[in-house]
């Protein structure tokens, strides 16, 4: 049964054929996944426990190598963006976006490695470019 | 040179016309024990010591949701004088837990266990580009429940307590301040109960 094409009220009101409730079965699966006590009586918490299990596995499935710590999960894109970025929707471009952030580096968990030593490639040749500049004028004063 | 930490006004007291006060916090806050922050890792500004530039948890912990209606919960600090000594804050959450739940008196007995805790709200004013709107109760020494009621008489028979700083050990500072280089990135902590995945 796969829980993370459904919503919500697919959950909560479907029974199997041999009687089951979906929802009984998708707390055991929920528990089985996350190791956390659950609260079936709270209709709010099976949402968030839908959502969580469904983001699970869009992130498992992601392959983008950018990963963003917990706590900045679901930040929006830029100001006044509608586009919430987390471990299953991140993209490289968004990544780019984040990392243009005022220290967005802060967000990411993860940042690939090349690209990374790419970067610093870039930064220490523009060092050595601009020092030669600086040479090259001095000399020329 | 010996260092003079008494401290005097560096800077006006100024009225932003614009962002005139507002009582109350939004209704959602965020418990954390005390020992679940990465003391190491959360950072003050270094030129304002009661602004929190990044509160960070430990690898594997998180903070825990209270969810309030309306100002159901609430903040409050003071000023503790010392006869001889820098003068302290003493910080105040009052809090309502809804429904007295298994689960809910659960953590409400957690609570009472004498661990430390600290608080984050978010305050319904929020200052210019929202930078203020976020602060933290008790990061330095902690606050403990003082008290916690409940009367099938009154309040709805909800569960109401206090999570206070205890007296003696009160904090160095009013409530900190806490803003993550904008509203947004701290919103999001927020709405994450500053959550740290497992190292």
């Amino acid at each position: 049964m796969d829980f993370t094409t459904m919503d919500t009220a697919t959950v909560t009101r479907s029974v199997t054929g041999s009687g089951e409730r979906y929802l009984e079965l998708f707390l055991r699966e929920y528990t089985s996944v996350f190791k956390e006590k659950v609260n079936p009586s709270c209709p709010k918490c099976i949402t968030e426990y839908l959502n969580r299990y469904k983001n699970h596995f869009k992130t498992m499935a992601n392959t983008c190598n950018y990963r963003l710590h917990a706590k900045y999960e679901n930040i929006p894109l830029e100001f006044g963006s509608p586009i919430l970025v987390n471990n299953g929707n991140i993209t490289d471009e968004y990544a780019q976006k984040l990392l243009a952030h005022n220290n967005g580096q802060r967000y990411f968990s993860q940042i690939p490695k090349t690209k990374a030593s790419n970067n610093k490639h870039q930064k220490s040749n523009l060092k050595k470019q601009n020092a030669n500049d600086i040479s090259a004028n001095e000399t020329a004063e | 040179m010996p260092v003079d930490c008494t401290g005097t006004l560096t800077a006006d007291i100024l009225f932003d016309c614009s962002n005139a006060p507002v009582g109350g916090i939004e209704q959602n806050v965020i418990l954390i024990a005390k020992d679940d922050i990465d003391v190491v890792n959360t950072t003050t500004d270094a030129t304002n010591r009661v602004l929190v530039t990044n509160l960070q948890l430990k690898p594997g912990k998180t903070g825990h949701l209270l969810s309030g209606v309306k100002q159901s919960n609430g903040k409050a600090w003071e000023l503790v004088k010392k006869e001889n000594a820098p003068d302290k804050f003493k910080h105040t959450f009052s809090g309502v837990i809804f429904n007295p739940s298994a689960a809910n008196k659960q953590q409400a007995d957690a609570l009472s266990k004498g661990a430390k805790y600290v608080v984050v709200v978010e305050q319904v004013w929020k200052g210019g580009d929202s930078k203020d709107a976020f602060e933290i109760l008790g990061l330095t020494s902690g606050l403990e429940l003082t008290t916690m009621t409940n009367s099938s008489k009154e309040n709805d028979n909800m569960i109401m307590f206090e999570l206070a700083s205890s007296d003696g050990f009160e904090e160095t500072t009013m409530p900190r301040t806490l803003l993550d280089v904008d509203y947004a990135a701290t919103k999001t902590a927020f709405g994450n109960k500053f959550m740290q995945a497992a190292g």
